[in-house]
């Protein structure tokens, strides 16, 4: 297979994520606090599906996960928050265990940084997208 | 912003409507599949970019990040469809016809539990296959030649890969598909672990980190969809790897420590081909490709980087070999073995493409006009059927 198909692999992947991400993080907006009931933790787990896999690759850990090219989503957050990325890197600890906990309610800051993460991804798969049409 | 993106929204609803309209008439009746798949793939678009416009109507100015990030994946959608779904519609001529025909046939040799793939005879960029559109793109000579016809198995493969998470059939090689992730992150946490606590250089552990992230984002699906051609069509399949490297490799030990590499090394991929044979049964094959591969001046000239060592390794590709066998035996998959070689009939594609194989290495001299009268012979069989 030429790179274009691998590229076009790895581009579908990415866009199911974010397409599941996206979908997850509509449905959380309209919801005040949140309790894990069924509905709740199938969307929660959309999240975690993108979240965990990145939080293991900021963590220097290997994941088993192919839901995202987290190596590369995690280099663009970093690219983006070059100053602040200790503390960005411990926020994002933060939403992952406020996710994981049985009842929490989202702030403002948590949605930003949902859509941060959300945005990352979408360069990803644009990314992916150029160097699927690229000539090699 | 939020007039703007209105405005982009439908722009791209006139652009997806006038795709549309490129489908129709369908030149031949080989297409219609792919004419049906764009057609629901537009409308499918057309219907979200509505409920964006929908969507953004009760958005506040600040509140619309994620309808960005809607709008570009759609528009990235219109673009697929146009590049390879709609220009495989568009430029056609009459080996067109053919090449369909023979996935077709070949799909059921192999027993494929996926509607057929289309086939558009316009790659400038040798094999490939864009799953958005199901379409396999070959270059446009390719349908008067055998020799590298072996890797439209491999492209099949890449089908296989795509959706053996909605098909039921494909229940248990996306198990093994996952086991086999399973396998290879456990063996490169093993590595990682060992090597921090070495006191080595501390680039190990990056390596490591790479090659892991190589193997799960590339490499796995590479060799998946070698191993399905070798254990759907038999060694047709080495020897056309073989074929293709020698023509075309500029290192077989091809390896950065750094950047990324969509495919596998040519060494790597014709070890597990080899491991594969040898698990078919077919060890002479295995012997007679692994002698002309050591021959090449490429192999004797060439030694690899040290850091090459850590990222193939033996063990864990003949564990993957395995499971990817297995899942493809339990998928009801057509396996080839020397025994059922010999079993198929005359004018199955398996039985063309290895003897092309084994005329091509027994009398060079006269294979071309064998090859020719095959085709011929292919063509006519092809459209009686």
């Amino acid at each position: 297979m030429g790179t274009l198909g691998i590229f076009a692999s790895r581009f579908n992947v990415n866009t199911k994520s974010l397409e599941a991400f996206d979908e997850a993080l509509s449905f959380l907006k309209k919801k005040d606090e949140v309790a894990r009931t069924p509905e709740v933790k199938a969307n929660v787990d959309k999240l975690l599906d993108v979240l965990e896999p990145i939080l293991e690759n900021i963590q220097g850990n290997l994941s088993e996960s192919t839901a995202v090219s987290e190596r590369s989503v995690v280099d663009i957050m970093k690219e983006r928050h070059d100053r602040e990325w200790p503390i960005y890197r411990k926020k994002l600890k933060q939403l992952y265990s406020k996710l994981n906990s049985s009842k929490f309610k989202l702030s403002e800051s948590d949605f930003r940084l949902l859509n941060d993460i959300a945005d990352a991804l979408d360069v990803e798969c644009g990314n992916l997208f150029r160097r699927m049409s690229e000539r090699r | 912003m939020k007039d703007y993106l209105k405005a982009i929204i439908l722009e791209q609803i006139d652009r997806s409507l006038c795709l549309k309209n490129l489908i129709h008439p369908v030149k031949y009746q080989e297409l219609s599949g792919l004419a049906e798949r764009c057609t629901n793939i537009i409308d499918s678009i057309t219907q979200k970019l509505r409920s964006l416009l929908a969507e953004l109507e009760n958005r506040e100015e600040d509140d619309i990040r994620d309808i960005l990030r809607k709008m570009r994946r759609r528009v990235r959608e219109i673009e697929m469809v146009e590049s390879y779904g709609i220009s495989a519609l568009y430029y056609v001529n009459d080996e067109i016809r053919y090449m369909n025909n023979l996935i077709h046939k070949i799909h059921n040799e192999i027993n494929l539990p996926l509607s057929r793939p289309s086939v558009a005879c316009i790659s400038t960029r040798y094999y490939y296959f864009h799953p958005f559109t199901n379409v396999i793109f070959v270059p446009v000579g390719e349908s008067n030649f055998l020799l590298h016809l072996p890797d439209v198995f491999h492209e099949m493969g890449h089908y296989v890969l795509f959706n053996k998470e909605n098909t039921l059939r494909l229940k248990e090689v996306n198990r093994r598909y996952d086991v086999a992730i399973k396998k290879v992150t456990d063996y490169f946490k093993d590595l990682l672990t060992r090597k921090i606590r070495e006191t080595g250089p501390e680039e190990k552990p990056r390596l490591i980190r790479h090659i892991h992230s190589q193997w799960k984002e590339y490499w796995i699906n590479e060799f998946f969809c070698d191993l399905f051609a070798l254990y759907t069509l038999g060694p047709a399949y080495a020897w056309s790897h073989l074929h293709l490297t020698i023509k075309k490799s500029e290192d077989l030990y091809k390896f950065s420590e750094v950047l990324p590499q969509t495919h596998p090394s040519d060494d790597s991929r014709m070890r597990i081909l080899l491991i594969g044979l040898h698990k078919l049964g077919f060890d002479n094959e295995a012997n007679m490709i692994l002698s002309k591969w050591n021959s090449m001046p490429l192999v004797l000239n060439t030694k690899p980087l040290v850091e090459y060592q850590y990222a193939y390794p033996e063990e864990l590709m003949k564990e993957v070999a395995e499971l990817f066998l297995s899942g493809l035996k339990d998928g009801n998959f057509s396996i080839i073995s020397p025994t059922n070689l010999q079993k198929q009939d005359s004018d199955s594609i398996i039985t063309i493409l290895n003897e092309a194989w084994d005329l091509f290495w027994n009398n060079p001299e006269e294979f071309r006009n064998w090859e020719e009268k095959c085709i011929e012979k292919l063509r006519s069989m092809i459209q009686r059927d």
